[in-house]
């Protein structure tokens, strides 16, 4: 009987077993990895150090307890029963649930909307996760999504900066283009105040964290992913230490119609599906809510608005994909990113 | 309603079929006959979910989920109504392919990790809609 939510575990560093256990455990660090399934996507964490199996069970277990609070799609999470309480009635909720909401509305206000948690509805609206087949989708009628516009403010959301919350007009919440994100961060945390000494943690791919160094003293090297999605190979790698990661792209849940792609970034301004010549944005800083919120932000405004955020608002660097495949980077990241997409038709322009 | 349905069956499915050999590099995984359960971590409250996978022949040939309160009364009477009927064929053969595709998706993301040189890969979230469209595709090779 298995009782964990565990996929696999792989020791690469098997222990002497002629040394007593509890001395194994204080003098030879071990690397140790497990994948599994939470947040609707796939979880790898890979730690060094010491007592590496507990630590490991408590990541996967804290990932599992913020998927139960956080996921929209789950009837019993506090997120789910914001969305549904009705009478503009106040919810306390979870002190993780309050530190993502409360940062969801930070960036919300920095990035004037382009990152919103209030998006929920036109998610539903629009339904691309769970489109079945990408030829034969139908647009959502126009006035619909005008209509459903209205209610996809994050202004909507309201608190009492007191771990209380209730949503008005009808808006959803929707932490999905912050969630994994935060979970990065607290599994971070967690790394630290455990005998951790290194660690790689990507949630979905889409966000990482990269604790230390690997145990041979080299940065961990992330391999970015190219906008073809029937290519796996990457234009480039970014060496990561003591730093977060977030890539957001159109190139996995989406459609086409008429030769437009439909994905599952929507603009607000509009109600439809980004289209602002960025296909990709990845976005490198010491926070992990923030690298994702921000990577869903800058590929809503385009490469110019982009540069011109990331300029005033600092903190961060980001490497852009524009729609002709042209790879651009903050100053910030030049040294920390090795360009490798030139036989892939990509080019790349430096900032 | 549905929808929400399926992809908690698809989840729970995924994640007990993946406890039984995603991530082992054989393309033939078998599993031994038996029935599988999970169970989630307890929310504040004590609560939990707890999911049976029954496999027989190297398939699953069920799959139940229910939510338990603290006291052990079931939580949501529609998870155990409808969950509890995964024998529905539609449901049955989406957490096939779902399944199917996980696995095929573990093993190119080593390949590619391999292949690039990198410690790990990253790009937009691979959503499980991927995993069941990579299972059409590799079935559709199949039969050619």
């Amino acid at each position: 009987m298995i009782r964990n939510r565990v996929l696999s575990d792989h020791s690469t560093e098997p222990s002497d077993l002629i040394l007593p256990l509890n001395l194994i455990n204080r003098t030879v660090p071990e690397k140790m990895s497990k994948t599994f399934f939470a947040m609707g996507t796939v979880m790898n964490l890979t730690f060094c150090g010491n007592y590496v199996q507990k630590a490991l069970d408590e990541a996967a277990a804290l990932i599992s307890k913020l998927d139960s609070l956080l996921a929209r799609m789950r009837t019993d999470s506090e997120i789910t029963q914001l969305n549904i309480s009705t009478n503009n009635r106040w919810i306390k909720v979870h002190d993780d649930t309050n530190a993502v909401l409360r940062e969801a509305l930070l960036y919300a206000e920095k990035t004037n909307g382009a990152y919103d948690p209030a998006i929920g509805a036109l998610v539903d609206l629009w339904d691309i996760k769970h489109c079945d087949n990408r030829d034969e989708q139908e647009l959502p009628d126009g006035a619909k999504i005008q209509e459903t516009l209205l209610i996809c403010d994050y202004r909507h959301i309201e608190t009492d900066h007191a771990g209380h919350y209730r949503v008005l007009n009808s808006a959803s919440i929707d932490l999905g283009g912050i969630a994994k994100g935060y979970a990065a961060d607290r599994v971070y945390e967690l790394c630290r105040q455990q005998e951790i000494s290194s660690a790689l943690i990507s949630l979905g791919t889409s966000s990482l964290a990269a604790m230390g160094v690997k145990p041979d003293g080299n940065p961990w090297k992330i391999g970015l992913k190219g906008i073809d999605e029937n290519k796996n190979a990457c234009f480039g790698v970014v060496y990561l230490k003591d730093q977060f990661l977030s890539t957001s792209g159109d190139y996995e849940q989406y459609f086409m119609k008429d030769s437009r792609r439909y994905h599952h970034i929507i603009d607000k301004k509009t109600g439809y599906p980004s289209n602002s010549g960025l296909r990709s944005v990845t976005v490198i800083s010491n926070n992990g809510a923030l690298s994702e919120a921000y990577s869903t932000a800058l590929l809503i405004m385009g490469l110019d608005k982009a540069l011109s955020f990331q300029k005033s608002e600092g903190g961060f660097e980001a490497i852009f994909v524009t729609s002709d495949k042209h790879v651009v980077c903050t100053e910030g990241i030049l040294s920390k990113f090795k360009f490798r997409g030139k036989t892939l038709g990509y080019h790349c322009n430096q900032i | 309603m549905r929808k929400k349905i399926i992809y908690l069956v698809l989840t729970l499915a995924l994640m007990l079929l993946l406890l039984l050999g995603c991530g082992n590099s054989s393309d033939n995984i078998a599993y031994k006959d038996g029935t599988y359960t999970g169970k989630s971590s307890e929310d504040d409250q004590g609560a939990y979910g707890e999911a049976a996978v029954t496999i027989d022949d190297n398939k699953i040939t069920s799959c139940k989920y229910v939510t338990w309160q603290s006291d052990r009364t079931v939580k949501d009477e529609e998870y155990g109504k409808v969950n509890g009927e995964i024998s529905n064929r539609d449901y049955y053969d989406k957490a096939q392919l779902a399944v199917k595709a996980m696995q095929q998706y573990a093993q190119e993301l080593v390949e590619v990790q391999k292949l690039e040189d990198v410690d790990a890969v990253s790009g937009a979230t691979i959503a499980y809609n991927q995993f069941v469209e990579a299972a059409k595709k590799a079935l559709e090779e199949a039969k050619k």
